[in-house]
Formats: C-alpha cells, sequence, structure tokens
C-alpha cells in the first residue's frame, strides 16, 4: 500500500521527465508544439507508466474481493489527475503568469523602476504574446484580419471561471480590466 | 484505521487541494488569456480586431495590479522607487529558472 501511496504522489515528477524527453524528442525531429500542449500530453502519456507501475508494486496482489480492484484503481486515478492537472498549472505559471514574468524581469536586472518594468514586459507585448498562443492551440483564427473563435474548450473553461470568480464574489473578468468596478483585491 | 488508510485520506486531500490552489490565480487575477477569449467568443460572427482587444488591455491594468500583488505577497520590496526580489521572491524565482533550464525551455513570457 505504501508503494502504491510513494508512486501515485511521484506523479508530477513523472510528468516532468516526460515532459523532458518529449520536448527533447519533438526538438530533434523539428516539430513545434505550444509547450502546454507538450504538458498535456505528457500527463496523459503518463498514464501508461504509472498504471504499469501500480500493477506491478501493488494492485496484482490485491485480495480477490468484489469491487476493490476497481475501487483502489479509481483512487489512483483521481490521485493522478489531481496531481498532473497541479503540475500543469505549475509549468503554466513558468509559461503564463505575468507575477512570474515580473519576478523574472526584476531577478535579470537586480531592481527595476516600474516604469523599467514596463518597458521590458508591456501590455502590448503580453497581448501579442496571448494572441500568438491562443493561434497555436487553435482556441481562435485570424480571417479577414479579424480574431474569431476556433476552438470552444478554452472559452468554456473561462465561462466556468467566471462563475466561479462571481461565487467567490470577485467581479467579472472584463471589468477588472476595463475598470468600470474595483479590483477584488 | 491503519496508519496507510490515513495516509492515504490525506494524499487524496492534498492532490485535490493542490489542484484548487493551483486553479484559484486564474480566477483571483482575471487571466487576460480567459479575458481575450470571452470577448472574442461573446463577439460571435463579428469578430474582434487586435486594437479592440489592446484598448482594453493597458500597462495600468495588466501591470499595475500584479507588480501590488507581488509587495503585499512579500515577493518584491520597493525602496526609492526601485522594486527589489526578497529572499521569498528569489528562491520562487530560482526553482521555476530551474525547471525550465532542466526542460531546455527558454524563460516564459508571461
Amino acid at each position: 500500500m505504501l508503494q502504491y501511496l510513494a508512486a501515485l504522489a511521484c506523479t508530477p515528477i513523472l510528468v516532468f521527465v516526460l515532459q523532458m524527453a518529449l520536448i527533447r524528442i519533438l526538438r530533434f525531429c523539428g516539430i513545434s508544439i505550444s509547450n502546454q500542449v507538450i504538458v498535456i500530453i505528457s500527463a496523459l502519456a503518463g498514464h501508461i507508466p504509472m498504471g504499469a507501475i501500480v500493477w506491478a508494486v501493488y494492485l496484482k496482489d490485491l485480495p480477490d474481493v468484489p469491487g476493490e480492484l476497481a475501487l483502489t484503481a479509481i483512487y489512483g486515478l483521481f490521485v493522478y489527475e489531481a496531481l498532473a492537472y497541479s503540475y500543469f498549472h505549475l509549468f503554466n505559471m513558468s509559461e503564463t503568469a505575468r507575477r512570474i514574468r515580473i519576478l523574472l524581469e526584476i531577478y535579470a536586472s537586480g531592481k527595476l523602476t516600474a516604469s523599467g518594468i514596463a518597458s521590458a514586459y508591456s501590455a502590448s507585448d503580453m497581448l501579442d504574446t496571448r494572441i500568438e498562443r491562443l493561434l497555436s492551440t487553435r482556441q481562435v483564427r485570424w480571417q479577414g484580419g479579424r480574431l474569431f473563435l476556433d476552438g470552444r474548450l478554452l472559452y468554456y473553461a473561462a465561462r466556468v471561471i467566471v462563475w466561479w470568480g462571481r461565487v467567490l464574489g470577485f467581479p467579472p473578468p472584463g471589468n477588472v480590466f476595463t475598470g468600470s468596478t474595483t479590483r477584488p483585491d | 484505521m491503519a496508519s496507510t488508510d490515513l495516509l492515504a485520506a490525506y494524499l487524496l486531500n492534498f492532490s485535490f487541494s493542490a489542484a484548487y490552489i493551483l486553479s484559484y490565480p486564474a480566477v483571483q487575477a482575471a487571466s487576460p488569456s480567459l479575458v481575450i477569449v470571452l470577448m472574442i467568443g461573446n463577439s460571435g460572427a463579428e469578430g474582434l480586431l487586435r486594437g479592440d482587444l489592446a484598448h482594453v488591455f493597458d500597462d495600468d491594468v495588466v501591470l499595475g495590479p500584479r507588480i501590488e500583488d507581488l509587495v503585499k505577497g512579500g515577493l518584491v520590496t520597493v525602496e526609492g522607487g526601485y522594486y527589489r526580489l526578497t529572499s521569498k521572491g528569489t528562491v520562487l524565482i530560482r526553482f521555476f529558472v530551474l525547471m525550465r533550464y532542466l526542460l531546455s525551455l527558454p524563460r516564459g513570457r508571461g
């Protein structure tokens, strides 16, 4: 049992190692894919080695009690998915978070004024980076000089997050940027 | 209840808590990517020009509140108009620098 739990707890390390390997393989093959998509592929691929490991260390020896194997496997699946999802967000912070980018700029310079930060990382840069990222993940598309929704996954995720923010008492995100209401924090 | 059962309950609680906590910043800080997708999605068949998005995002709303967050969170200090990393901020950023180094990726673009 302890080995089963230890293997599951190592989920972020497994996804990280698979991501390291996949990045290098794709680079060697000259294939360019969004870094976020690579993490998702790594997390999905990780089901196979994790499944093999937990089977070998624990599941194969479970007593023949009805439902025992299924329930234990479902527990493992929940833990794996939650930890892989957490790793995805952790990686995403390094990739997309404004706060991490600001910290990086200050770290690289030693010290910066507010205008120094803005010149190193402007709102215009931020917007272009995000549009480029949304285009590469096919969530939006350019057509006739205008941007249109393409994939629906992030749009629906955004709607869920807006709903969640409302439940917690935050203003709608559009209002935060247009300044039509006060910021939540 | 055996100690391994308690450990199993703790691991499940930890993994779900981590998933919730790491999802929270997108709600708290109004992720620009989600706002962009919502604006484009809500524009329907009309679509949006880049300029329609550009006028919503300026340095004051995109950077100012996030710098305040870093100061409030004890990751950055401000002295004489200059922002510097605290030891906590330095540890955090070195973790991300190491992570991306091991992944053989350039620094994140934010």
